[in-house]
């Protein structure tokens, strides 16, 4: 049967399941043996999303309990005046470790887990696409984060503010390694966050049970679809940032050095790029949880589903708008500054849609108050008070009143702690009974509520009065004449107050939570969506037909029909991991997809990639480079099985239906994830664009500098004439390799591919030359900084391609590469031409905007 | 129906994407007009700066209301892919554009109030 065929077929099987019962013995004994996770020791490379998911939640709960530890000994030292528990320099590392972890290794990672963990059941897929990244970005982050949060005991912390802002943070005022466990840390974090992105961004598109249109799709899935997106828009400016800062401590580059034609506004623009999207990026799937908890709490469906996408899409939009507003004191014109107040206000709007959206789906229901539901609330009432502050800071007058004092630490934990913390418990107590075998205690929940509530707003409400009588943030002690100590007082009551929240939900996990079993209690709320569907390791035995929103309520018996087998794929056909990929739209079945299982590899890439970064961070230069290898062999070994070509013709997966189950090209899930890293890429090389240009404004009249050659453009049209014709032999290979089909591997394609990676590594060559011959040092001044580094850009793309190209090479001569089978080869071939547009836009810019200009 | 993924998405958030675009625009060109100083060029009068913002902004309204219109009047069901796509993004398409012209319109009024580079610290 045709793809066509099937469509049309996929659509009348709305009406006759498209499986007969019973199913053959053995079939459902298969399906678990091939979800089984490993045992013993090679448990810890278990790659199933049920397990995967649990354990970094776990992973962003322990640093959620290390931050909060942090804050504890902080708001004990200001609960007195002129305290000396402990002084300036601990204080110091504990406000920017608390940030940092709070930040980056909690609720990022926390809510990305819960993605990694619910997505598959609710889109009832068997897994996400790839499922060893997932693994590999848990284990990085988790290896990587706990390595950070042991320099504390060291002494080692970072100590210049969550935020970083050089000169402060430079070779100058910060020497030592601390800034660059920072530096190091958090860039390979982030790098781990943008891997599940990819998998998330290509999980929410491609595999979604059959018939889950996006009109049809969960909010939560559309949440964590924007999310991954801005994900993948907002992150790289901030790698861009650290690689540039360690690049100016390492070798004083001088990208923020002001004496040197550098800004360390340059820092600021870079990292609030990222910063105030993040703030969006942790908000908007916490809002997916309240949008999924709300309608089953109220028993019925949310109210304007329509309007809560178009907020979740304007939200994810304007939020890369606003980030001047962290920037209203530093200089700039106010006119500046006004389009920035504009666009902090306009996205209070998309806001307001979904807080309204949430009052009404409550209205039209009967809620039930129970411990989801209470976190709901608390988190409506904090995330709405914080959202009202957040319009009062965006008034440019009021800001520079409040800038750096504790009205803005109060604001922002309402809206954070607000608008995060409080959905996350709310989605801990709602879904736990997914993943355990018994439900967390309502009694014990409902105290969890109380005091975090209650100490939640005891802490910070007075934060605000602090702040507006003038205590300013990041002070490690104050006077006791000025009239503080009682509003801190009250603060670090609240604080302990939470604590004991947190520690009684510990206490609750500790007594209730009982995962990885085949047990659960069921449908506890009686909700709508399919993650409540009876699952194994397998998720759910068959993949539904989904014909409504809230398919449980919707579709009579689906549970049942599920279970019985009668729906999709009811077992492994292939003998391996599979699931169904279906069209990005209307979610119409395309081909089964073979996915990769556990895998040692996974594992230890993870850990020697965290190796690497550890011992540059420590200046063990040659164990790095030696964990770097070791990672990228573990890579390779990794991946050599995730491209198995096609196992078998096509596969009947219920009701007539046949899917191939490997296919190339733009269908692939493989082509999207290579898409989405492009993009990735794109994003950095766009800021470090825009970096460039931003010096330029910093050095008018001086761009190059005096005494500064430009290279001849005899060397820019060279090495963009060997960029070209090495995209040029690849596209030659691509043509060949089409024409030859399934005629086995083919030595042309070797040679070609050969060919080519000496023509590109030429064009990086003659380019970094002709700069070096003019006596231009990326040491003397931003504009060789910036120019040297968009060549380093390059040649990391250079040396990765020419890896690429070798892997490529050798997947050929080991017989896993033709026309057909050639996954791997199309990705090499994406990679390499946008390297080359990359390489040409730079050298363009590079060589002929100076000209231009002067 | 056959889907065109990435044209129905970037349909459906043109909007948005113009407001982007005039915001990068708008501040862009009044960075660059501090820096180089040439914010005291005049034209009919005015601040040749504060007229090129005030028609950038005319022009992305007009381009607002004409994703409006497009989707508004149906005419959009072409680029959805179908009449059963275009039921769920048609509206979509309307109301972020609709929210994108507020934010435009928001964004732009500043230009008429506050001159070019006051303030700025440099």
């Amino acid at each position: 049967m045709t793809q066509t065929e099937s469509r049309t077929k996929g659509n009348r099987l709305e009406e006759h399941l498209p499986n007969s019962t019973p199913r053959p013995e053995g079939e459902l004994k298969e399906l678990e043996r091939v979800w089984r996770p490993p045992s013993g020791w090679n448990y810890i490379t278990v790659v199933n999303n049920t397990y995967i998911g649990v354990f970094y939640v776990g992973a962003a709960f322990l640093f959620f309990i290390l931050a909060g530890i942090l804050a504890l000994v902080m708001r004990t030292q200001l609960a007195v005046p002129e305290n000396d528990l402990i002084g300036q320099d601990l204080y110091n590392q504990l406000f920017t470790m608390h940030g940092t972890i709070m930040m980056f290794l909690f609720a990022v990672p926390a809510v990305e887990a819960m993605g990694v963990y619910l997505l598959p059941n609710m889109q009832a897929a068997r897994d996400l696409p790839f499922p060893r990244l997932s693994a590999y970005a848990f284990w990085a982050y988790f290896v990587g984060g706990l390595v950070f949060f042991s320099s504390i005991f060291f002494g080692l912390s970072p100590k210049g503010g969550w935020f970083m802002y050089p000169p402060l943070t430079s070779y100058e005022f910060s020497p030592g390694i601390n800034a660059d466990f920072w530096l190091l840390g958090i860039g390979f974090i982030e790098i781990s966050a943008i891997a599940g992105a990819i998998e998330i961004i290509v999980g929410v598109l491609r595999t979604r049970a059959p018939g889950q249109s996006l009109d049809k799709l969960p909010i939560y899935a559309w949440t964590m679809l924007i999310f991954a997106g801005m994900i993948v828009f907002a992150f790289p400016a901030v790698i861009l940032a650290t690689a540039l800062l360690e690049l100016e401590r390492a070798f004083h580059w001088p990208f923020f050095v002001a004496e040197k034609g550098g800004s360390p506004l340059l820092w600021q623009h870079l990292f609030w790029f990222f910063g105030h999207p993040e703030v969006y990026i942790i908000f908007l799937p916490a809002a997916g949880f309240v949008s999924m908890i709300i309608p089953t709490v109220a028993q019925t469906p949310l109210v304007a589903y329509r309007l809560v996408v178009v907020a979740l899409l304007a939200t994810g939009f304007f939020s890369f708008g606003l980030w001047v507003h962290h920037m209203f004191t530093t200089g700039l014109p106010q006119l500046s500054l006004s389009f920035f107040s504009a666009a902090s206000m306009a996205v209070s709007i998309p806001s307001g849609i979904q807080v309204f959206a949430w009052i009404a789906t409550l209205a039209a229901g009967r809620i039930q108050l129970n411990t989801p539901a209470l976190f709901v609330l608390g988190f409506m009432f904090t995330f709405v008070l914080g959202g009202l502050t957040g319009v009062m800071v965006a008034m440019v007058p009021f800001d520079w009143q409040v800038h750096d004092t504790y009205f803005v630490v109060a604001h922002f934990h309402y809206v954070l702690f607000g608008g995060m913390v409080f959905p996350l418990f709310a989605a801990f107590y709602y879904w736990i009974p997914t993943a355990s075998a018994r439900p967390l205690s309502e009694r014990l929940g409902r105290w969890v509520f109380g005091l975090i509530f209650i100490g939640f707003n005891t802490a910070f409400f007075p934060m605000h009065i602090t702040g507006l009588v003038g205590m300013p943030r990041r002070v490690y002690t104050y006077p006791a004449e000025l009239g503080w100590d009682t509003l801190n007082m009250i603060s670090t009551a609240g604080a302990f107050m939470i604590a004991s929240g947190v520690l009684l939900f510990v206490v609750d996990l500790i007594r209730n939570f009982r995962p990885f079993t085949n047990k659960s209690p069921g449908n506890v709320w009686n909700a709508g969506t399919l993650e409540w569907l009876p699952s194994g390791n397998y998720q759910t035995r068959s993949i539904p037909i989904v014909t409504s929103r809230e398919p449980l309520w919707d579709q009579p018996n689906l549970p049942e029909d599920v279970e019985a087998g009668r729906y999709f794929l009811p077992g492994a056909p292939t003998g391996g991991r599979e699931t169904i990929v279906t069209s990005p739209v209307d979610a119409r079945p395309q081909y089964v997809v073979q996915m990769p299982g556990p895998s040692w590899p996974t594992v230890l890439a993870a850990v020697f990639t965290a190796g690497c970064f550890l011992g540059l961070t420590v200046k063990l230069v040659v164990p790095a480079i030696i964990s770097g290898l070791i990672a990228i062999v573990m890579v390779i070994w990794w991946l050599w099985e995730t491209d198995p070509g096609p196992t078998a013709e096509e596969i009947d997966i219920g009701g007539g239906i046949r899917l191939p189950t490997y296919v190339t090209g733009p269908m692939s899930h493989s082509w999207w994830a290579m898409v989405v890293l492009i993009l990735v890429g794109g994003t950095l090389f766009t800021t470090l664009i825009f970096s460039y240009f931003f010096l330029w404004t910093v050095n008018p009249g001086a761009w190059p500098p005096d005494g500064v050659e430009l290279p001849s453009l005899g060397w820019s049209a060279l090495a963009a004439g060997l960029y070209a014709s090495s995209s040029g032999v690849i596209w030659l290979a691509s043509a060949l390799l089409k024409r030859r089909e399934r005629k086995g591997p083919w030595w042309g394609l070797r040679l070609l591919l050969m060919a080519a990676v000496p023509l590109m590594a030429g064009g990086l060559a003659v380019d970094f030359n002709g700069h070096w011959q003019t006596g231009l040092r990326p040491e003397e001044h931003s504009y060789g900084a910036v120019v040297y580094t968009v060549m380093s850009v390059q040649g990391v793309y250079v040396a990765t391609l020419t890896l690429m190209a070798f892997y490529t090479v050798a997947r050929s001569l080991a017989g896993m590469l033709d026309g057909v089978h050639r996954v791997t080869f199309d990705n090499t071939m994406l990679f390499w031409h946008y390297m080359t547009a990359q390489g040409l836009v730079g050298l363009a810019i590079i060589h002929f905007f100076p000209r231009l200009i002067g | 129906m056959r889907e065109r993924f990435v044209t129905q998405i970037l349909l459906m958030t043109a909007g948005l994407i113009i407001w982007a675009a005039h915001l990068g625009f708008v501040y862009g060109l009044n960075a660059l007009a501090c820096t180089f100083d040439f914010a005291r060029l005049e034209l009919f009068g005015m601040a040749l700066t504060t007229l090129t913002i005030g028609v950038a902004t005319l022009i992305a309204l007009g381009a607002e209301l004409l994703v409006l219109s497009f989707a508004v009047a149906g005419l959009g069901a072409m680029g959805f892919g179908g009449q059963e796509q275009y039921r769920f993004m048609g509206p979509i398409t309307a109301t972020l554009a609709g929210l994108s012209a507020v934010a435009v319109l928001w964004q732009g009024l500043p230009v008429l109030v506050v001159p070019v580079c006051a303030g700025a610290g440099g």
